[in-house]
């Protein structure tokens, strides 16, 4: 308990509180006044549902915390929610710190513009000042591996060479918190290692890290605490290994069993916002 | 309603940036680039002139750069506007995969813009130069009426730019509106052309402040007076507060519905 007490003392570096993300399933194409105003008489065109609902958590600093769930549990929604991409329909999200989202790398390059350029206008979407980038721009390259390619626009990159600029981008901004969906494929095998490296270096350095994945290997070795989630709410929060026998079991069974009665509240405990309709 | 302002000077890097691409973009491909700026303003006004100095029969000391002068106002405002248009539902793809101040889209179509109405203004006055008419000591006062003209297109380009985002009609409204106001603003016609009754009616549009304003001191060498000046920048300014609450308080949904 004496450990659960200093937690809740320390400002968290994420804090989710009664957070909600409703999305909007469009039966027909695009919002027109046309549509707005049939929609007065004959009912809206489109079904809301919640991706996320009344979802409580608090992440303190350098805490490694692995999201797992089925598909459709609203594991992606979390992260763009922590990433501020998806403002909250409900409820707050609370973040402190810069964020590293290396989920789309490279979403924010251009193929137009050169190598370089992309460096700049990365960082800058990254929200770096032009100054920041020029101290990093050298590094960035060496990390990258693009060697005399870096002048040359972007359409003449493989594949490889996008992800790996993107990835060295992203995790020199010197970030407090780091984001993944599903743990990296950038680049060969050489570059998987050098880029595993980096963000284990990342991780020592005592940045706060959230990963979503199914492969339970690698969130048990990556996290430190694993949040269980199902139709948008948590169902389990707690130890890795205790966390994800209990998704595994429920996976065999379909669907999570109902949380148990109060007071079992070990490690690895269900949460108990975890209250489904169906 | 200004933490979104302020969020933009922290990522002033991103919105040079995006100047510049556009730039870029508009110009690219085409053979002689960049020099299209000075260019397509020049052509289309030798157009107009072509035309309106036949039928319209406007006394004026030289109908060119009268012309000349109120269009470079009138362009800069109605393509600030029409290409800001679709710039939150063209930019969706980012938006939804990272997080950015909205502000930067629509604020770097105007920025680029800016840049290009300085081309036109050095374009014109080298013309001027060389005209018998010359330029006016009041070119001075060009940037008092330049921040009018900037402030209005801003406050239009961020309301629209909003309202796109929930209803595409806008989309295919917006050029309508944009030819209707090219009609009654006094761009090729002076505005006590239409009698004291007409003057009153083209005063109600927006842009007749800034773009009369910088005939005046472009073209006839006159300070515009304190009730241009007082009715200018109130209206360029009640516009801008109303773009940017609107596109305040819509852009947590952007996301959402681009």
């Amino acid at each position: 308990m004496h450990e659960l007490e200093t937690r809740e003392r320390e400002t968290p570096a994420i804090e989710a509180r009664g957070l909600g993300i409703q999305y909007r399933r469009y039966l027909r194409q695009v919002t027109t006044l046309k549509d707005s105003v049939v929609g007065l008489f004959k009912g809206s065109h489109y079904q809301s549902y919640w991706a996320l609902r009344e979802l409580s958590l608090l992440i303190r600093p350098g805490e490694r915390v692995g999201v797992i769930g089925p598909n459709g549990a609203g594991k992606t929604t979390l992260l763009k929610a922590v990433a501020g991409v998806l403002p909250p329909s409900e409820g707050e999200m609370i973040t402190r710190g810069r964020i590293a989202p290396l989920f789309g790398l490279g979403g924010g390059f251009r193929n137009d513009l050169t190598g370089r350029e992309n460096i700049f206008l990365n960082g800058a979407i990254l929200g770096l000042r032009r100054k920041e980038i020029e101290e990093r721009v050298g590094r960035i390259i060496d990390f990258a591996e693009i060697g005399d390619f870096i002048d040359a626009p972007l359409h003449t990159y493989s594949s490889g060479m996008r992800a790996r600029l993107g990835f060295s981008v992203a995790t020199d901004i010197n970030p407090e918190i780091l984001l993944l969906d599903e743990v990296l494929s950038a680049g060969d095998a050489r570059f998987r290692t050098k880029a595993i490296e980096r963000l284990e270096s990342l991780f020592s350095a005592g940045k706060t890290v959230v990963v979503v994945s199914h492969a339970m290997n690698q969130v048990e070795r990556l996290s430190d605490r694993v949040v269980y989630l199902h139709k948008g709410r948590i169902v389990a929060d707690g130890e890795p290994k205790e966390v994800i026998r209990l998704y595994l079991a429920d996976t065999g069974k379909g669907a999570p069993a109902a949380p148990p009665a109060p007071g079992g509240q070990g490690e690895g405990r269900r949460s108990d916002n975890a209250n489904f309709d169906e | 309603m200004l933490e979104p302002l302020k969020e933009l000077v922290r990522y002033r890097a991103l919105l040079g940036y995006f100047v510049i691409l556009d730039l870029k973009v508009r110009y690219r491909g085409s053979v002689l680039g960049f020099l299209w700026t000075l260019l397509n303003p020049l052509l289309l006004m030798l157009v107009m002139w072509v035309v309106f100095s036949r039928f319209a029969r406007i006394e004026e000391d030289s109908y060119a750069l009268f012309l000349l002068s109120a269009l470079m106002a009138w362009l800069f405002f109605s393509q600030s506007v029409g290409r800001s248009l679709t710039s939150i539902v063209q930019n969706r793809g980012l938006i939804q995969l990272i997080y950015l101040p909205k502000l930067v889209f629509p604020f770097s179509i105007v920025g680029s813009n800016l840049l290009n109405l300085l081309f036109f203004f050095v374009a014109y006055l080298i013309l001027a130069a060389f005209s018998d008419h010359g330029v006016p000591w009041t070119v001075v006062f060009l940037p008092a009426v330049v921040l009018m003209l900037l402030i209005l297109s801003a406050g239009a380009a961020l309301l629209m730019c909003s309202l796109t985002v929930f209803f595409r009609d806008f989309t295919h409204l917006t050029p309508v509106l944009m030819r209707a106001l090219f009609y009654l603003t006094p761009i090729f016609y002076r505005p006590d052309m239409l009698g004291p009754k007409g003057e009153v009616l083209l005063r109600l549009s927006p842009v007749f402040y800034p773009v009369v304003a910088t005939r005046e001191v472009l073209y006839y060498g006159r300070i515009p007076g304190a009730e241009m000046w007082g009715l200018g920048y109130g209206t360029a300014l009640l516009l801008l507060a109303v773009g940017l609450l609107v596109f305040t308080k819509t852009e947590r949904r952007f996301v959402y519905y681009a």
